[in-house]
């Protein structure tokens, strides 16, 4: 089993000399072994790989940025990988670049089979690539090399739906990657430096042409992938942000990462999509901020996609009044307007143990001020830690959106 | 900081949201002013060759500010002898941030190119070259140069740049593995960037005038390395100012007649002095906090310490071949101490140590630098390995705000405190 943490990793060539591969993209609990080794300030991601890379006793890297260089560099001193290779990855796309990305590959199959004698296996090397044209986004694995009728139908599925949300930027973990997924209602891809490796079509002649000539082929294609920010040239990028089914960009730095930051500003700038930014750091995430976060992020697509909301239940009863509960940690408060936006009641009560209870209160108060009685409200909108707990609410949206929202209320 | 250098920083910074061609102006006459002053009132011995070349790149930096229309900006790795030979002035990142920084007026520059969102971890001297780019300070440059070597931060800031300004933009890549295959692909590009700018200038490169250049940048070469080895046996009480002096000299200003009077200058000044055994004898990784009094104080001007050297100044001192000048400018990219592992670097540290006879080594850790950073503690284990004590140390060569200024002093002066028990 070979590790690897970049997309650029030739992971087809590894599988055609017999080798599984695994993407060492997982959160760590603390930096303190990388730290030992390095620096508090290197990457998150390079300093989560070091420990993990124990793990594994061979890994192909990629000289892909600085910090993933000096991780090379440590695991080099260390000297305790069976099998090591820095893979050099020029940064320029053109044909001096795709000969230098063919001599590398060139060098990875005599420097492994000096270490473990295989031949390449021509047909492993065509299933896994045809495997990889149909793949845009998941990063292959093995299984998918393995069953690429299952994948090809799961991309079906994928290109089928209407919108799609994107995680863009820095990689993301494999456990926030998770979380997200499970989270959005919608497909996500990952279209992080991790993942999006895309090849194009087999040549026709590829049973028959000569190895020197397949690894060509394979060169160009590993240097046609939508380049991360380490390439020179980064127009490519675009197609990213510029697709008609994309929904939404979850936008994602890691700590001590630089490239990401200039290319958000890019971004945000661009594209006219909702955008979430995270950061993440490899460590596993505090779930609640996210959540909200993402919550907050969902309804500001829905809101673009200008699709009726639903209420939670229908109480139409009036017209003309429309309620407000912000469930706070401390307190909840309450507030009835009109269809002037005018406030014409408010309440504000101590939130205590039970959230249900105090929001009852508030409700009722504001409802004494008026003279009237809670079913007379046409909505009720809650907010807050506890905008889920409250029976009566019509509908919720998280704090973050009431905020914005508040901003411009006139 | 003095309160001249107060009031003009304060100066500057206060005109740069509302009125940056005012700030340029005053940055231009300031830098114009000091040259002069260095140039003609700067002293003798070591001090008259520091303000010599203080007064050289005082004019570069000028000259950057006034006018612009013949200047390209590039990274301090880049090979300045092909602009040389076509009358082009260099604008460099680790000048322009030192001398913005020394003029007290970083801070605002900083806190522009942040304001973009630009990571706050990202290398101080970049960091400040986009924000005096991004409020107008600094004029659109005739175009931007840089190679890959050793730092990410010059894809990320040479591009932003590029787009900011709409200038032509040329990356020169710098592979990782050191090997003649590496240099032929450099030097091809090399070449190619010559045509860039005969492109852009409307002019043939003069084919005499670069060898003439690179003869000179060889000369240079010779005389600095020169200067080292006599290092080895003599005290020289020089100044992290002057060995950013000789980053600049052996780098960006390679090829200029400044930059060779500067290495022959110190090197016969090393050739009078003699050794002083009272001091520790410290060897430098990386650039310097040359504004940080509280360091200076300890390692420059007493009787207790000197600085040997900075590694950056012995990088790349390789022969060059004026009848080669791409595949010379190429070998230098290609074999620097900072292309390859970290290992090369490491060795080389140990190598000088050894010939300069090192009490101790400081491996400072710039901020945002991973490149120095991943290998500080590689770099300790090694270099006490071999007997050499070995310090590292966190801080910002020009930005003030990245800094922890008392425990970086109380951090060298226990290393110092710590060599000292060892004699």
């Amino acid at each position: 089993m070979i590790g690897y943490t970049c997309k650029y990793t030739p992971i087809e060539l590894l599988y055609a000399l017999g080798e599984t591969t695994e993407l060492l993209n997982h959160e760590v609990t603390d930096f303190e072994y990388a730290e030992k080794w390095t620096h508090p300030n290197l990457c998150c991601h390079a300093k989560a790989f070091l420990l993990h890379s124990s793990e594994l006793n061979e890994l192909v890297l990629i000289n892909c940025c600085d910090s993933i260089r000096r991780a090379y560099d440590v695991l080099l001193a260390q000297k305790s990988h069976r099998f090591l290779f820095l893979f050099d990855l020029p940064h320029i796309d053109d044909g001096c670049g795709q000969e230098n990305v063919k001599k590398e590959l060139v060098r990875l199959t005599q420097r492994y089979i000096e270490y473990h004698p295989v031949s390449f296996d021509r047909q492993r090397f065509l299933k896994a690539c045809r495997a990889s044209s149909v793949s845009s986004f998941d990063y292959a694995s093995d299984a998918f090399f393995e069953a690429p009728s299952e994948a090809t139908s799961k991309l079906k599925e994928l290109d089928s739906a209407a919108t799609f949300i994107a995680i863009v930027g820095a990689r993301v973990s494999q456990e926030l990657l998770s979380t997200i997924k499970e989270k959005v209602p919608y497909p996500v891809i990952d279209a992080t430096c991790g993942g999006n490796r895309h090849l194009g079509l087999l040549p026709p002649n590829a049973e028959n042409i000569s190895f020197d000539e397949l690894m060509d082929w394979y060169a160009k294609e590993l240097l046609h992938f939508i380049p991360c920010m380490r390439m020179a040239n980064i127009e490519p990028r675009r197609a990213l942000w510029e697709n008609e089914n994309l929904c939404g960009i979850i936008y994602n730095t890691v700590k001590f990462c630089d490239y990401y930051s200039f290319d958000y500003s890019r971004v945000k700038k661009e594209a006219s999509l909702p955008i979430l930014k995270i950061e993440s750091d490899f460590t596993p995430q505090t779930e609640g901020q996210l959540s909200t976060r993402l919550e907050a992020f969902l309804e500001n697509i829905q809101a673009r996609q200008k699709k009726p909301q639903k209420p939670k239940k229908q109480q139409l009863r009036h017209s003309d009044l429309f309620g407000g509960i912000d469930s706070g940690s401390t307190t909840t408060k309450m507030v009835v307007i009109d269809r002037n936006r005018k406030i014409l009641a408010s309440s504000l009560v101590s939130t205590g143990a039970q959230t249900q209870k105090s929001a009852q209160k508030a409700l009722q108060e504001t409802c004494r001020q008026l003279d009237i009685e809670p079913v007379d409200l046409a909505s009720i909108v809650s907010t807050g830690y506890g905008r889920n707990n409250i029976a009566f609410a019509t509908d919720s949206k998280t704090e973050i959106t009431c905020h914005a929202k508040g901003a411009f209320f006139s | 900081m003095n309160s001249i250098v107060h009031r003009f920083g304060r100066a500057v910074s206060s005109q740069v949201p509302q009125n940056p061609q005012l700030s340029r102006n005053i940055l231009a006459a300031g830098y114009t002013l000091s040259g002069w002053k260095d140039a003609y009132f700067g002293g003798k011995g070591l001090k008259g060759v520091y303000a010599h070349m203080n007064a050289a790149i005082s004019r570069n930096m000028s000259h950057s500010f006034r006018d612009s229309s013949r200047s390209a900006m590039v990274n301090i790795f880049f090979p300045c002898e092909i602009l040389y030979a076509m009358d082009i002035a260099p604008v460099f990142p680790e000048a322009l941030s030192v001398y913005i920084v020394n003029s007290d007026c970083g801070e605002v520059f900083a806190e522009s190119a942040e304001a973009i969102g630009i990571s706050e971890s990202l290398c101080s001297y970049h960091k400040i070259m986009i924000g005096t780019a991004r409020t107008g300070v600094l004029p659109k440059p005739l175009l931007i140069a840089n190679t890959t070597l050793a730092c990410d931060a010059n894809q990320l800031s040479f591009r932003y740049l590029a787009e900011e300004y709409g200038s032509p933009h040329f990356i020169v890549d710098v592979p990782h593995t050191v090997n003649k295959e590496s240099v032929h692909y450099v030097a091809s590009q090399l070449k190619n960037f010559t045509v860039l700018l005969e492109d852009l200038l409307h002019s043939s490169m003069s084919e005499s005038k670069l060898r003439y250049t690179v003869d000179r940048a060889n000369r240079t070469i010779k005389a600095y390395r020169e200067y080292l080895n006599i290092r080895a046996r003599t005290s020289l009480p020089i100044s992290m100012t002057g060995e950013l002096f000789s980053l600049v000299a052996t780098h960006v200003f390679l090829g200029t007649p400044e930059s060779e009077q500067y290495a022959i200058a110190i090197k016969e000044l090393a050739q009078k002095a003699s050794p002083d055994r009272r001091k520790k004898r410290i060897l430098w990784l990386h650039t310097l906090p040359n504004w940080q009094d509280s360091i200076r104080v300890l390692l420059e001007n007493n009787e207790r310490t000197e600085i040997l050297a900075s590694d950056m100044t012995y990088d790349t001192l390789i022969d060059m071949d004026p009848e080669k000048p791409y595949e010379s400018m190429a070998e230098r990219l290609v074999y620097n101490i900072n292309n390859g592992g970290a290992q090369r670097r490491i060795d080389a540290a140990i190598a000088y140590a050894k010939k300069l006879h090192a009490d101790g080594v400081i491996v400072f850790g710039q901020w945002g630098c991973k490149q120095t950073m991943g290998m500080s503690q590689l770099a300790k284990m090694a270099l006490e390995e071999e007997g050499f004590p070995t310090l590292v140390l966190d801080g910002d060569g020009c930005d003030p705000r990245n800094v922890a200024d008392g425990q970086m002093a109380t951090r060298v002066n226990a290393f110092l405190e710590q060599l000292e028990a060892s004699r």
